[in-house]
């Protein structure tokens, strides 16, 4: 599986459990526990990118890249920006009209919790994704 | 990454990397990139920076219109064929 699909499924899944934990708090989605384990298996995928920033500009621990990769990373940290600030917006516009129209919303520590990690998982993941999809495909008779 | 609004640019990386006989991990490492941002620019795929450009050329020893250009450049057949005409 490459790289990109395993980003791809891992994000849906966060997206599935973020709306049938907002869709229904406190039953849906796989819960606290799940995001955690999607959170933990996203390392997989991450640490196989060559786009992944590692340290995130903390001396000595970020890891070099050339102009293309370079680029590639500022695009596709935009797209994200973008994408993620929807995200926010759509989660609580929703959150606003559910309370008004008095469907359940978040109570509870754990169902704040299971939005917050889906949605940092999502916004860890998506530039690395978007990333990945703005390189060209190489076939073996290129290289 | 190539984007369709611009002008493509041409290049003559291959052809003279081919001719010196060096691998594309040797160009990139004796130019600060990665061996698949070669392949990118070889295919025509990224457009380099002008830094990027200009150490290609000189790592070559050859003068950077040599290497890019906004106009196809002639064919390896097309150049000998020429040759051929004026010799």
């Amino acid at each position: 599986m490459k790289t990109k699909h395993a980003l791809a499924a891992m994000i849906a899944a966060l997206a599935v459990n973020l709306v049938a934990q907002l869709a229904d708090p406190g039953n849906g989605g796989g819960g606290y526990m799940a995001v955690a384990a999607v959170l933990g298996f996203l390392v997989i995928p991450m640490s196989a990118s060559r786009y992944v920033n590692v340290g995130w500009g903390l001396a000595g621990t970020s890891k070099r890249h050339d102009e293309f990769e370079h680029n590639v990373m500022v695009r596709a940290g935009a797209r994200a920006h973008v994408a993620v600030l929807l995200l926010l917006s759509a989660i609580f516009g929703w959150l606003v009209v559910a309370a008004q129209v008095g469907l359940p919303v978040p109570q509870s520590a754990s169902d704040w919790g299971t939005v917050g990690l889906s949605v940092l998982g999502i916004g860890l993941a998506l530039p690395i994704l978007l990333a990945e999809r703005l390189s060209p495909t190489t076939t073996m008779e290129a290289e | 990454m190539a984007n369709e609004n611009e002008p493509a640019l041409y290049n003559r990386i291959a052809l003279f990397r081919a001719d010196r006989g060096i691998s594309r991990r040797e160009l990139a490492d004796a130019v600060g990139v990665n061996a698949q941002t070669v392949g990118y620019l070889e295919r025509s795929d990224y457009k380099p920076s002008l830094e990027l450009a200009m150490k290609i050329a000189a790592y070559f020893d050859i003068p950077v219109e040599k290497l890019f250009s906004f106009k196809p450049f002639p064919t390896v057949a097309e150049t000998l064929r020429q040759a051929g005409e004026t010799a």
